[in-house]
């Protein structure tokens, strides 16, 4: 973290400022709300790894479609659950070019799972940013393929029920088992320690894109408090807590 | 240079010479030819061939070849285009370039895999959501399936819009003699400025950071953009209608088809004038923008359409519009992947004409 | 906007306009050198506001924390 930029000996005594690879514009997340954190560590890392100027990210459709006005960088939108295929599509033809998604667990994990899955298996050498806060925050917290057993959504009023909802994904153990995925590893920002850990993995994880390793993924269990419907520090400890439990922490392949 | 080739090769090599970079398309007949040859070819040239996972992952390939500035196509049949429209209508919603061919089929449903018209309504209507058009070519030979297939991508970025490109599955598998040197059938698409690649994404570097999108929720930031749209599909309706007329000078009556309904609409009209009668064809080549003016200004001398499609009447509707009342509007088809037969054409227009 | 130095060479800058006031800065400070203001800001959120300048140790805690990236911490 020290001594984040060496371009500008003007800053030479900082210790913790702001990215470059964000832009001034203060965004609209709700208080409390986890894709704040998770934008600025993958700005921080683009920044450290010098490829801004080279990154092109894909925005997904949910709370984060707007990415592209906090980024300081080039970013497009992409269909509900496509930004896998959209980046792809990008990846193939500039191939120099750094190509990254953002998406949240309904974009990459429901409408979106076959393009995750083939990505990943082809080894598209691009980089996933997955927001796994159990829940579809943009549209008010309906249940999401990663809401728990028995926790209430809009449309789990008396709690997720297996024989009606079917279990959790669990997405880094599920794309694991494709030969493409070479690296997977989930985090999150749940504490200071945790958000140094998710950032060490999305540099492995940008790295291994910029080394043409393929397929990478990074899952970060997040915060939506409005969409869970708990204060912002209740929705911290609920997540650290009770998701952990569920999706435990930790590199799952690296190879 | 002639040479005997099927029209869905002439497809593929009208893409090439157009500067095709990036194919990616889902298997569905009757057009697997298509991505057999692009497999064959394009990864030998440096390009990019991705057989995609569906149809849906297809199209948002394309988009994301489009969102670079780089020439990007895919092909699928009917089914498979029903699948590509949500990203066709972000293509439009984005202002992105691209070709997309559909060699359609028999439907409703999965229908069948014999040529058909059916998919008329789909394609000029703007068949996913929203309020957007894009340009739709319908070649009637293969010479023209090379030629549209070539010129296309400078149509879609003097525009900035997708491109449609449809014909039946008939004609894809047609083989024929085509001389690329020939003039005929060429869209000569003109320019009056440099195509801007000012919006492309491809890094920031040495200027700001762009952004592609279609979402506008700062109140009047839409409504803003569906006017912009709708200046850019004024501009395109007026430049880039194509369409042939034949004979309809003195006629009696107007056969109007496009694609295999026209060649089996043009033998017949040869033969009915060999037996004396006064036909003429209207053969749309543009189905959207469809030659409304044109159809008009025919009706003004020509009392009666005969319109022959391989469907359950569908461009139909577009004739009516277009002759406005100054004439009648006649229908012949055949839905469910069944071809056109001259001899009913005859047969209808001897029945039209007796009215 | 705060920015005061402190004895052990820290200077926190808190954004107070961008603060959303979630706390998450507040329970992580070491120090405890947090707390939300008796004001709110055109957001209309009570802002989170350092209490002792001179105690802050530099740790990070409150910049990692913060989904509005409205905190900065500069070495002196």
């Amino acid at each position: 973290m020290e001594k984040i930029s060496s371009e500008n000996p003007s800053i030479e005594k900082t210790k913790f400022i702001k990215s470059k690879g964000l832009k001034d514009k203060p965004h609209n997340y709700c208080p409390g709300c986890g894709h704040g954190i998770v934008h600025r560590l993958v700005a921080e890392v683009v920044e450290e790894l010098g490829i801004r100027e080279k990154v092109i990210a894909v925005a997904p459709v949910g709370c984060a479609v707007f990415a592209y006005d906090y980024w300081n960088f080039d970013v497009t939108e992409a269909p509900h659950g496509r930004p896998p295929a959209v980046a792809t599509g990008i990846k193939r033809i500039l191939p120099e070019n750094f190509v990254f998604t953002y998406q949240g667990d309904g974009d990459l994990a429901a409408i979106g799972a076959a393009e995750l899955i083939h990505a990943a298996n082809r080894s598209e050498n691009i980089t996933i940013i997955f927001v796994n806060n159990t829940v579809y925050g943009m549209t008010s917290g309906q249940m999401a393929p990663t809401t728990l057993l028995g926790q209430k959504t809009l449309t789990t009023p008396h709690g997720r029920e297996v024989l009606r909802d079917g279990y959790p994904i669990k997405v880094c153990e599920l794309i694991s088992v494709l030969d493409g995925a070479r690296y997977v590893a989930r985090g999150s920002v749940t504490t200071p320690k945790n958000v140094l850990t998710t950032k060490s993995y999305i540099k492995k994880a940008f790295l291994n894109q910029i080394e043409n390793k393929g397929f990478s993924i990074v899952e970060i269990l997040s915060m939506c408090p409005a969409g869970l419907d708990m204060e912002p520090l209740e929705t911290m400890e609920w997540v650290d807590k009770e998701l952990i439990k569920y999706f435990p922490l930790g590199v799952v392949k690296d190879v | 240079m002639k040479k005997l080739i099927q029209g869905n090769i002439a497809l593929c090599e009208g893409a090439i010479d157009g500067g095709l970079e990036a194919y990616y398309a889902y298997p569905i007949t009757p057009q697997n030819e298509i991505s057999a040859y692009f497999a064959k070819v394009l990864s030998k040239q440096g390009k990019v061939f991705l057989q995609a996972e569906s149809e849906v992952a297809a199209i948002n390939m394309v988009l994301g070849t489009a969102v670079t500035g780089h020439r990007a196509m895919t092909t699928s049949s009917s089914p498979g285009i029903s699948l590509m429209q949500e990203g066709i209508s972000y293509l439009c919603g984005c202002e992105l370039p691209c070709v997309i061919v559909n060699v359609m089929r028999g439907g409703p449903g999965l229908g069948n895999i014999s040529g058909s018209q059916q998919d008329y309504f789909q394609s000029t209507r703007g068949g996913g959501h929203g309020d957007y058009y894009h340009i739709v070519l319908a070649p009637y030979d293969v010479g023209e399936i090379y030629e549209f297939a070539k010129e296309s991508f400078l149509l879609a970025e003097k525009y900035r819009n997708p491109v449609m490109i449809i014909f039946d599955g008939y004609l894809g598998q047609t083989m024929e003699v085509m001389d690329k040197d020939s003039q005929e059938g060429r869209l000569n698409v003109k320019l009056e400025e440099k195509i801007d690649k000012s919006w492309v994404l491809d890094g920031c570097k040495s200027r700001e950071p762009r952004k592609i999108r279609s979402l506008l929720m700062v109140e009047g930031m839409l409504e803003e953009l569906n006017w912009k749209l709708y200046e850019k599909y004024r501009k395109i309706k007026e430049n880039e209608v194509r369409v042939k007329l034949e004979n309809v000078e003195d006629a009696d009556l107007c056969l109007v088809a496009y694609g295999m309904s026209a060649r089996v609409a043009k033998s017949a009209m040869i033969k009915l004038n060999n037996e004396g009668y006064k036909i003429g064809l209207i053969r749309p080549i543009t189905l959207w923008p469809f030659p409304e003016k044109e159809i008009n200004k025919v009706a003004d001398k020509v009392k009666k359409f005969l319109v022959v499609e391989m469907n359950l009447g569908q461009m139909v509707d577009d004739v009516k519009i277009a002759v406005c009342g100054k004439g009648e509007v006649s229908f012949y088809g055949r839905p469910g992947g069944a071809l056109v037969k001259e001899s009913e054409i005859i047969e209808n227009v001897k029945k039209f004409l007796s009215k | 906007m705060n920015k005061t130095k402190s004895k052990n060479k820290f200077i926190v800058k808190i954004e107070t306009k961008n603060c959303k006031g979630c706390r998450l800065c507040i329970v992580y400070c070491q120090k405890k050198n947090l707390k939300l203001s008796e004001k709110i800001n055109h957001l209309g959120y009570k802002y989170c506001e350092v209490i002792d300048y001179s105690n802050c140790n530099g740790c990070g805690a409150c910049y990692l924390m913060c989904p509005e990236y409205c905190v900065e911490i500069y070495k002196e």
